[in-house]
């Protein structure tokens, strides 16, 4: 097919199939990355834009949205740990804790369900590893993280409330 | 960044008292479910609430306001759901307003909500269609404002990250911009919406359907549904389309998907004029038996 288009306004034109399906979980996507300054008249998103960086630069701006995020917390001497999901955060039970923590190569991370805040997974954000979505105290999801770097994770359901983390190995 | 740092080794493991608990909000069949008490008796919107035509002349600011609800209701006797809506009804509000005009979109996420909800409108030039400014968690409230800048009948949706569970739950609905010179005056006008659900269950299997992530990624529906419910709108449910002969009738037909096109025929009928794709401007297809509306579409 043969269809033009143009925006009188900057941001990103998702060009998908809405099977929707078929793009968040089988990939049918592709973006036009409009550039230029605002107008409101057309479009106003009606607050200030969201993208002001509180976090730590090297999370990129992951932690942006996280009212639980309270620096990295230091586990390196230990060769297992545990991340509580579902942990009171951003409006409920909707927070990892710690929601960001170093540890050393070799351990093994063990994720907690607390029962709070309604069914989470935990989903790595360069999709490498991804648990089961479950809402019941007591359920574990376990991952060993050998090589240094760092690798965010969140909820999918809910991301956009704040329920992110992040593993820092070193 | 360290994006290969993480190294799949343990996997998913969890022990067998996990497992007994998870069972209870883990997806499962229905006769595993309690039957859960009923939050609302009808889920199916009204096909006769469609705003009426607007005969001003000149743009004005038209204001919206929509509360996201997840409630437990019946896709058919016997068959319980818990369905996500805008305004606890399945296609949401039709939204009316005419090219030049400002439309102030507002929604409250309920706050007894368990997630987050926004609202993409395909009649909005802007990035995702109002999708990050109008994103709110449980309790919380946004407001954003855009310009109708082209006529049509358009999809709007929930467009979370997970919003193909969100529509096939019911999160969809339709925004009729009007040209300027308005469009040419009929006896009745309807207003429908067709999703589909993905179950747990089969079809008619009494019980509470659970979500199926599994069946939307094969794209196998276990209902496909006109406004939220199985037969809503007839004689057999809400008899609330009803016409004289010699009447003319307009129907907005909104199709959420998630996945699914809809061939849309009228039985015994035909379709005089069809606006292909809900867009208005060019010309009118006549005498059309049956129309694709694809999903996302009208």
């Amino acid at each position: 097919m043969i269809a033009t288009l143009h925006s009188p306004v900057p941001g990103l034109i998702k060009i998908v199939d809405h099977a929707l399906t078929r793009v968040g979980r089988k990939g049918a996507l592709a973006v036009i990355d409009v550039q230029g300054d605002p107008n409101p008249d057309v479009f106003d998103p009606g607050q200030e834009s969201s993208s002001q960086a509180e976090g730590p630069a090297e999370f990129d701006g992951w932690f942006d949205n996280v009212d639980n995020y309270d620096g990295v917390a230091d586990r390196t001497d230990e060769d297992e740990i545990t991340v509580q999901v579902g942990s009171q955060a951003n409006g409920g039970g909707f927070g990892f804790s710690p929601a960001a923590v170093a540890v050393s190569p070799g351990t093994t991370v063990t994720w907690e369900w607390t029962g709070e805040g309604g069914s989470h997974d935990v989903q790595a954000d360069d999709g490498s590893f991804a648990s089961e979505m479950v809402g019941d105290a007591g359920h574990t999801f376990k991952r060993a993280f050998d090589d240094t770097g760092t690798t965010k994770y969140y909820c999918m359901p809910h991301k956009t409330m704040g329920m992110k983390g992040a593993i820092v190995v070193k | 960044m360290g994006a290969a740092g993480a190294t799949a080794v343990a996997g998913c493991v969890s022990a067998p008292p996990a497992e007994e608990q998870a069972a209870k909000s883990t997806p499962q069949p229905p006769n595993m479910n309690e039957s859960p008490v009923l939050d609302t008796q009808r889920i199916a919107g009204n096909p006769t609430a469609v705003p009426p035509p607007i005969d001003r002349d000149s743009p004005t600011t038209v204001s919206v306001e929509m509360t996201t609800h997840e409630q437990v209701a019946e896709v058919e006797p016997g068959v319980t759901y818990t369905y996500m809506s805008f305004d606890g009804r399945i296609p949401g509000p039709m939204i009316r307003a005419r090219v030049g005009d400002h439309v102030e979109m507002t929604v409250t996420n309920d706050e007894s909500n368990s997630m987050p909800h926004n609202i993409d409108l395909h009649a909005v030039r802007g990035p995702g269609g109002g999708a990050e400014a109008s994103m709110v968690a449980p309790g919380e409230t946004k407001t954003f404002t855009f310009k109708a800048t082209y006529p049509g009948l358009f999809t709007y949706h929930c467009a979370v990250p997970n919003l193909d569970y969100h529509i096939s739950s019911g999160m969809f609905g339709a925004i009729l911009i009007e040209p300027e010179v308005g469009l040419p005056a009929v006896d009745h006008e309807f207003y429908l919406g067709q999703h589909e659900l993905y179950t747990t269950g089969d079809a008619g299997e009494e019980g509470h359907h659970d979500f199926d992530f599994e069946a939307m990624k094969d794209e196998e529906p276990t209902y496909v549904l006109i406004n939220g419910e199985k037969y809503a709108i007839g004689p057999n449910g809400h008899n609330e389309m009803q016409i004289e002969t010699g009447e003319s009738a307009r129907v907005y037909y909104v199709s959420g998907g998630p996945n699914l096109s809809s061939s849309l025929h009228p039985i015994g009928s035909v379709w005089d004029e069809v606006h292909p794709q809900g867009g208005i401007g060019s010309d009118v297809h006549r005498n059309i038996q049956t129309t694709p509306v694809p999903r996302g579409r009208r």
